[in-house]
């Protein structure tokens, strides 16, 4: 029997991983178009989910927050993260 | 970047207007010599010479195309994305980025977000 923790954990890898390969995508974009668009929807997406893991695990294991303060913290991640991207989509309209 | 390759020989080439429209022209799509010429409107011989020296720098790449007549021709194609020039402790250095596979689906993304 697989650990529900375990399968949590390999979908957290993933996560990490695909949105390391989007953010790469969008940087290299930005380095070859000069699209600043790009830059911050890099930034966004890098946020949303690279800042977003290490938020989790810095505040869950190095601090005695609670689950709850945990979510906080994911959500005020994402937060930004999603402000960034409407900053893209503007920017993307005035480019 | 080729290794016998010098830095100024590079420098000469981007400085001279009939290479640099060679890279320019084969940057889309690989293209075959003939084609070149008509294309850029130079000679077929300056043609094959810059595009010898270009391809001696690693600048540009020729493939071998198969062709039902048995008529097998190259098509050469730009392999230069960003060129980097360093100079260290008076030396030149210069290192050749080329298109990665990568750098396609970046600029798909780029287009399809700036057309939003």
């Amino acid at each position: 029997m697989v650990e529900p923790q375990a399968i949590a954990e390999v979908v957290s890898v993933l996560e990490l991983l695909v949105g390391l390969a989007i953010t790469g995508l969008a940087f290299q974009g930005y380095r070859r178009n000069r699209s600043r668009a790009m830059l911050f929807l890099g930034g966004g997406i890098a946020t949303m989910t690279v800042v977003s893991l290490v938020v989790i695990v810095v505040v869950a294991f190095f601090s005695s927050a609670s689950a709850r303060m945990v979510g906080l913290a994911s959500s005020l991640t994402n937060l930004v993260g999603m402000c960034l991207i409407l900053y893209a989509i503007v920017l993307a309209r005035r480019e | 970047m080729a290794d016998d390759c010098d830095p100024a020989d590079v420098f000469a080439l981007l400085d001279d207007e009939y290479a640099r429209s060679l890279l320019a022209a084969t940057s889309h799509e690989p293209m075959t010599a003939p084609a070149l010429s008509d294309q850029c409107e130079m000679s077929l011989s300056t043609v094959y010479r810059r595009l010898e020296q270009l391809e001696g720098c690693g600048l540009v790449d020729a493939e071998v195309v198969p062709d039902p007549d048995g008529d097998h021709r190259k098509r050469y194609e730009a392999q230069l994305d960003e060129l980097l020039v360093s100079l260290d402790d008076g030396q030149f250095e210069v290192s050749l980025r080329t298109d990665s596979s990568t750098a396609e689906y970046a600029d798909a993304f780029t287009d399809l977000w700036e057309g939003l």
